[in-house]
């Protein structure tokens, strides 16, 4: 095995000063494949992983087609459509009321508008504020939620009285989420 | 492997691997031999008597370990050079119980440099130095006294060898028979002063000078035997190999070692990094098969994911789990006993909080954890900070809950 002669040429001080030459640029040329391929193989990695949740949800999603398909139809079928401003009033009067006075509770304060609007629903709401003892409210608050009648208690605050331990307190916003003007597509 | 001097220049020896038998490559020079070596080829190279000065010693001692200062002292008094200028090595003809008889070889340094620069310039160092001479009389005549007769070069050179040991050597003038019948008298004679007996039973005469066999005969009395290029030739002991030589040999023998072990390793690493860059591309090729999949899936589940969207943003209204009257029913059952009350429920379109108070801070915590296992509740993830002692020593605590 021989020498190269540029080598042989070298005195031992030179020698030493270019293999540190030479192992700090190996070092780094080094550092430099080391840090981009294992960067490469984390972002494989990691993209590899997103898109193995996603073909697992597709998956799923033509597992459970026939399931969806049925509650997409059924929302199409019995969402209500916002025909009018007059759909708050009705809220209050024909479904609220109605209820309210069969278990003999007194809705006071009532006060009805006009809710968000998103892709998925059109809303209109009644707040009112009610004393009850423990049994009509659970009474109430049963006969007044049915899928079909798409009521939504989008806040409920029930406390016991103070004055009375025996009765319950509550402050109401009870909404109805029609269809949107645009129905999301499906 | 053997590089040995002959009549057209040199031979080279190789043991062949597959069948064990020696090849033999004449070259014209040394030169010539350098493309045919390999860095890990042990080399022995037989030098020409030309190069070499002979000398046969009578040393008054048997002790071995005496022989090498009595040697250098007798080749300093027989050879004009000085013991730096000079390798030399010795091999025991015979010992009786007073005294030993050796052969003592020595090469000039500078001379051998000359001689083997084809090969020392391209860092192919012998393992051995020998004398052919010596060789070819370790090969035929290892136990006797006998006279070798061989070209080497243009020349003709003899040799006398006691028990395969080269005791003198010498260049013939030429080889006609008139040239032969003054030479090899003189060389005789020469043998007698040394003490070597001058008859010559065994002769040993290289089968190129077939032509001279009568010749000898008729000089020497005795009939020559002819001999052949030995496969291989003998193994001896005798060795010139220069220190100078030796160290270096060394050096680029773990040099060698060094670079086996650095290519080893930049194989090893290499190896590592290209099953990272397998790894890669192999990932890559996944990423793409799965996207291509997802792509082509994509048209048909995006319906399902549309309606699977709205039903959960529509879930208040249409999930009876969302309703408070299910949630206050699940919540009650939940109770461990009538030591625990709730006191306050709020719940918006997608959060809820219970605020209770129990008797002791642990019924608190037994009515949070039934609440977090309730099968019917499992829509919502519960947490419930530490309570509240109050004065009387009940615990105040707030459980709330959030959609998964």
């Amino acid at each position: 095995m021989m020498t190269p002669a540029w080598y042989e040429r070298m005195n031992q001080r030179e020698r030493i000063l270019s293999m540190i030459v030479a192992g700090v640029v190996f070092v780094l040329v080094n550092l430099f494949i080391w840090s981009w391929l294992l960067g490469a193989i984390s972002r494989a990695q990691a993209d590899w992983k997103t898109r193995q949740a996603t073909r697992a949800q597709q998956a799923l999603y033509v597992k459970e087609r026939d399931l969806w398909t049925k509650r997409a139809q059924w929302l199409q079928q019995h969402q209500p459509m916002l025909k009018d401003a007059s759909e708050a009033s009705k809220l209050l009067e024909e479904q609220l009321k109605p209820v309210a006075a069969k278990h003999k509770i007194l809705l006071e304060n009532p006060q009805i508008g006009t809710g968000e609007t998103t892709p998925h629903h059109q809303t209109v709401f009644a707040t009112f504020d009610m004393k009850s003892e423990w049994q009509p409210l659970v009474h109430f608050l049963y006969d007044i939620q049915q899928p079909e009648a798409f009521i939504v208690f989008e806040n409920v605050n029930l406390s016991i009285d103070s004055n009375e331990p025996t009765k319950m307190r509550g402050k109401f916003k009870i909404a109805r989420w029609f269809a949107p003007g645009q129905r999301p597509k499906e | 492997m053997f590089i040995v001097p002959t009549a057209h220049g040199w031979n080279l020896l190789r043991a062949n691997e597959r069948n064990g038998a020696w090849n033999v490559r004449a070259l014209k020079n040394l030169d010539e031999a350098v493309p045919l070596l390999h860095f890990e080829d042990e080399l022995v190279l037989g030098l020409p008597v030309a190069a070499v000065l002979a000398q046969r010693f009578r040393l008054p001692t048997v002790d071995p370990t005496e022989f090498p200062e009595m040697v250098r002292i007798q080749i300093e008094k027989a050879l004009p050079f000085s013991a730096d200028e000079l390798t030399t090595d010795f091999e025991v003809i015979e010992q009786n119980e007073t005294d030993s008889v050796v052969s003592a070889v020595a090469v000039r340094n500078d001379q051998l440099a000359e001689l083997a620069a084809p090969l020392l310039n391209r860092g192919h160092i012998p393992r051995q130095v020998t004398v052919y001479a010596a060789q070819r009389a370790s090969t035929h005549a290892p136990e006797v006294l006998a006279l070798l007769i061989y070209p080497e070069g243009e020349t003709l050179v003899s040799a006398i060898t006691e028990n395969g040991k080269v005791s003198l050597t010498r260049t013939l003038e030429g080889v006609q028979p008139e040239q032969l019948q003054t030479d090899l008298p003189q060389f005789a004679l020469s043998a007698e002063l040394q003490g070597i007996t001058a008859s010559f039973p065994n002769i040993l005469l290289d089968e190129s000078c077939y032509e001279l066999r009568d010749t000898v005969q008729r000089i020497l009395d005795y009939r020559p035997e002819l001999v052949g290029t030995e496969t291989p030739p003998a193994s001896i002991k005798l060795n010139l190999l220069p220190e100078s030589w030796r160290q270096r040999r060394s050096q680029l023998a773990r040099l060698g070692e060094w670079r086996k072990r650095l290519i080893w390793a930049a194989a090893a690493y290499a190896g590592i990094l290209l099953l990272f860059l397998v790894y890669l591309v192999f990932a890559r090729f996944e990423i793409a098969r799965l996207n291509r999949s997802i792509n082509r899936e994509t048209p048909e589940t995006e319906f399902v994911r549309a309606a699977e969207v709205n039903w959960k943003a529509l879930a208040p209204a249409v999930d009876a789990r969302y309703y408070p009257v299910e949630i206050l029913l699940h919540l009650s059952e939940n109770l461990p006993s009538s030591a625990v009350r709730i006191t306050a429920y709020n719940q918006s379109a997608r959060q809820i909080s219970v605020d209770g108070e129990a008797d002791t801070a642990a019924l608190a915590y037994q009515f949070a954890d039934k609440v977090k296992k309730n099968p019917d509740l499992r829509v919502f993830q519960f947490t419930m900070a530490d309570p509240r002692i109050l004065p009387n020593g009940h615990a105040q605590f707030r459980l709330e809950g959030r959609p998964k």
